[in-house]
């Protein structure tokens, strides 16, 4: 086991691995800008190297300085915890070059599942279902007709150069495609400075479902069952839940072989997650991979029982996974509540300093923040303040617990989604488990209707 | 750069302690101050908060050096024991500590501290300058800066804080350009934009370190050899 662990993050997972760590008697060191000195992750490091200016490329992104203080601390691996460097292939090899365990997947690995285009070739031939798409661009009218009957519609016409949203165009029944394709070339073509598009089925309002996957350097490998995350915005996840109310065991086996598939056949070792799109139908659809520790473990870690950052590092440092696929139970459910600094309805950053902040706590309740009272929370990074996670037996202990959790926390000095959460979990449909990824989108257009 | 921050300056009186401290200790950069009780941790009734249970100046582990080539070889780090974090109890005062009381006095906004323990009686008193002139990366967050209302009362000058040239980033000070040699500069050198005054090397490469200002090196704070992180305070400089 590692000697001493450099966590190269901020807030509240640099904390989260700082416990990790220290439950393990491993020594920790916490890097920070100068805006974050009297953080709790600096306070909580048995030492903590200033390694620039506020700015995330100066400092959370610089490698070298990150890389520098490791070597002055003598530190001999490095947790790069989410977000930042935790999916840079580079620096994962740098590490590697320089003597230090980087806890996390091999760079190959991680370059590998980073790619989409490589990803869904390796999850095409290991036989797990793919949105169905074309492959190749497709440039004229009688080529894209012919590749949409085996899409199937609705379907989008996407830019191959493109993302966020542009350069896409909803083609509902094959009357609208070369109207559509047309359109969409020129758009792509104006955007981008390329006018290749593909065609991919266009899911109504499907669920976003992922699966947490293990993997160990000795081949052993398990899944701990799936997170429901369709509540989100602009692509963000608010509220992420376990186990989701529409997998049952048949449907987590099979996508959790289906994740392991992926897992195997891209060589990736540690703790990663597999995002599928489910349908109404119960159909899956592999989306990506994602070669980190997520935001919403915390979900995982209360239905199963498991620590999963100790497991990152154990594995990280040679050990064998420590248990079975069949040692692996999802016991009740629980819920987690992403509490950002903003304002809770346009969702506006609100940084400052925390006049008050009084966590709440009792039966399953579990907070995981960076935040305490005097704690200023800086402009220059993300907004998330607080997890806040419920567990209990069932789906309406954790919603119950999750709404006595949210009353009872207070802040002060910085604008907090807590009254947007509180919406959310008396809505009839989050109450009855009617989510998908449109979910906030129709809660929106809805109006104000509580 | 050179224009960096640092308002505090203790006046060390030190009745039956030894200190092992050097010219370069004694006016003490806070940066590496760690694990130290936090503002709304240290107000018990008067009651001292205790010393951190981890001392903040860091060991070196005397890594293998890797010398490849073209790339000068790394003497090897042995940090003077005398100063080292883990500083002895009961004897000396070590770096850490008088690192500890410094921020004592700023976090709560004193004057004066006197502390006797174990047989040694050791007093700070704060000279307290006007507002910080916060260079782009002066740390917003640190209390630092008092106006000049507040200032103690006696002997010491108010004024502007005296530059010092910072770190620019993290690795290990050599005030030598090789083990052996003379050092670039000493107390009193006067220097001008752009020369050089020190070596930070990280991860086996050498990055010379030059005045941002002119002026005249008033003092030496951080040891050949040791550590440093962005933004430490390694000279203090009197502006010319």
């Amino acid at each position: 086991m590692f000697k001493k662990v450099l966590v190269a993050n901020r807030g509240e997972i640099a904390v989260r691995v700082l416990r990790a760590c220290r439950e393990l008697d491993i020594a920790t060191v916490a890097v920070y800008s100068t805006a974050d000195a009297e953080a709790l992750h600096v306070r909580l490091a048995d030492e903590a190297v200033c390694i620039g200016p506020p700015e995330a490329a100066q400092s959370y992104l610089n490698v070298h300085r990150i890389l520098s203080a490791a070597e002055i601390t003598g530190a001999d691996a490095i947790h790069p915890g989410y977000g930042f460097l935790s999916e840079r292939p580079a620096f994962a090899e740098i590490c590697t070059t320089c003597g230090l365990t980087f806890i996390g997947p091999p760079a190959a690995a991680m370059d590998l599942v980073g790619d989409k285009a490589r990803a869904r070739r390796v999850a095409a031939e290991a036989g797990v279902p793919l949105l169905p798409g074309t492959r190749d661009p497709v440039t004229d009218p009688e080529d894209a007709a012919r590749a949409a009957e085996q899409v199937g519609y609705p379907l989008l016409i996407k830019a191959s150069a493109g993302g966020g949203g542009r350069g896409m165009r909803l083609v509902a029944d094959p009357s609208g495609l070369e109207q559509a394709l047309a359109t969409a070339q020129a758009e792509a073509q104006a955007a981008f400075g390329d006018p290749a598009v593909y065609l991919e089925r266009f899911l109504e309002a499907p669920r976003h479902v992922e699966i947490q996957v293990l993997a160990d350097a000795h081949g052993g490998r398990l899944h701990l069952g799936e997170r429901e995350c369709s509540i989100q915005r602009r692509h963000q996840k608010l509220i992420e839940e376990s186990p989701s109310t529409a997998v049952d065991a048949s449907l987590r086996a099979a996508m959790g072989e289906a994740a392991l598939r992926i897992t195997a056949a891209s060589g990736y070792v540690n703790a990663g997650t597999v995002e599928f799109l489910l349908d109404e139908a119960g159909r899956f659809y592999f989306m990506e991979m994602n070669a980190r520790i997520q935001v919403e473990h915390p979900v995982t870690e209360a239905v199963t029982g498991l620590d999963l950052v100790k497991l990152q590092l154990r594995i990280a440092g040679g050990e064998p996974l420590p248990l079975a696929q069949s040692d692996v139970t999802l016991r009740g459910h629980a819920l987690e509540c992403r509490i950002n600094a903003e304002d809770p309805d346009r969702f506006l950053p609100s940084p400052g300093r925390l006049e008050a902040f009084r966590p709440p706590g009792g039966p399953g309740v579990r907070v995981d923040t960076h935040g305490f009272v005097g704690a200023s929370v800086p402009p220059y990074y993300d907004s998330l303040l607080a997890k806040l996670i419920t567990v209990g037996a069932d789906r309406g202990e954790a919603v119950a617990r999750m709404l006595r959790a949210l009353d009872e926390f207070e802040v002060a000095g910085v604008a907090t989604t807590i009254p947007f959460h509180q919406k959310i979990l008396r809505h009839p449909d989050f109450l009855a488990g009617r989510l998908s990824t449109r979910f906030l989108e129709r809660l929106a257009a809805a109006g104000p209707a509580d | 750069m050179g224009c960096g921050v640092h308002t505090t300056y203790a006046t060390l009186l030190a009745t039956r302690a030894a200190l092992h401290l050097g010219p370069c200790e004694q006016t003490a950069g806070a940066k590496l101050s760690k694990n130290l009780v936090g503002p709304d941790e240290g107000s018990r009734g008067g009651e001292l908060p205790t010393l951190p249970r981890f001392h903040g100046v860091p060991p070196m582990a005397s890594r293998p050096s890797r010398a490849r080539a073209g790339r000068r070889p790394l003497a090897s780090r042995r940090r003077d024991a005398s100063a080292s974090g883990r500083g002895a109890r009961g004897g000396a005062l070590n770096l850490t500590e008088l690192r500890f009381l410094l921020r004592l006095l700023r976090e709560h906004d004193l004057e004066e501290v006197e502390i006797e323990e174990g047989g040694r009686r050791i007093r700070l008193r704060r000279r307290v300058a006007s507002p910080v002139s916060a260079g782009p990366d002066a740390p917003p967050v640190q209390p630092l800066a008092r106006p000049a209302a507040q200032a103690p009362p006696a002997a010491v000058a108010a004024g502007p804080p005296p530059p010092t040239i910072t770190a620019p980033m993290v690795g290990t000070f050599y005030r030598a350009p090789a083990p052996g040699a003379e050092p670039f500069v000493k107390e009193g050198d006067l220097v001008e934009k752009g020369t050089v005054v020190g070596i930070i090397e990280a991860m086996k490469l050498m990055n010379e370190i030059e005045a941002e200002v002119r002026g005249r090196i008033a003092a030496i704070l951080v040891e050949n050899g040791h550590p440093v992180e962005y933004g430490q305070p390694l000279f203090a400089l009197e502006p010319l």
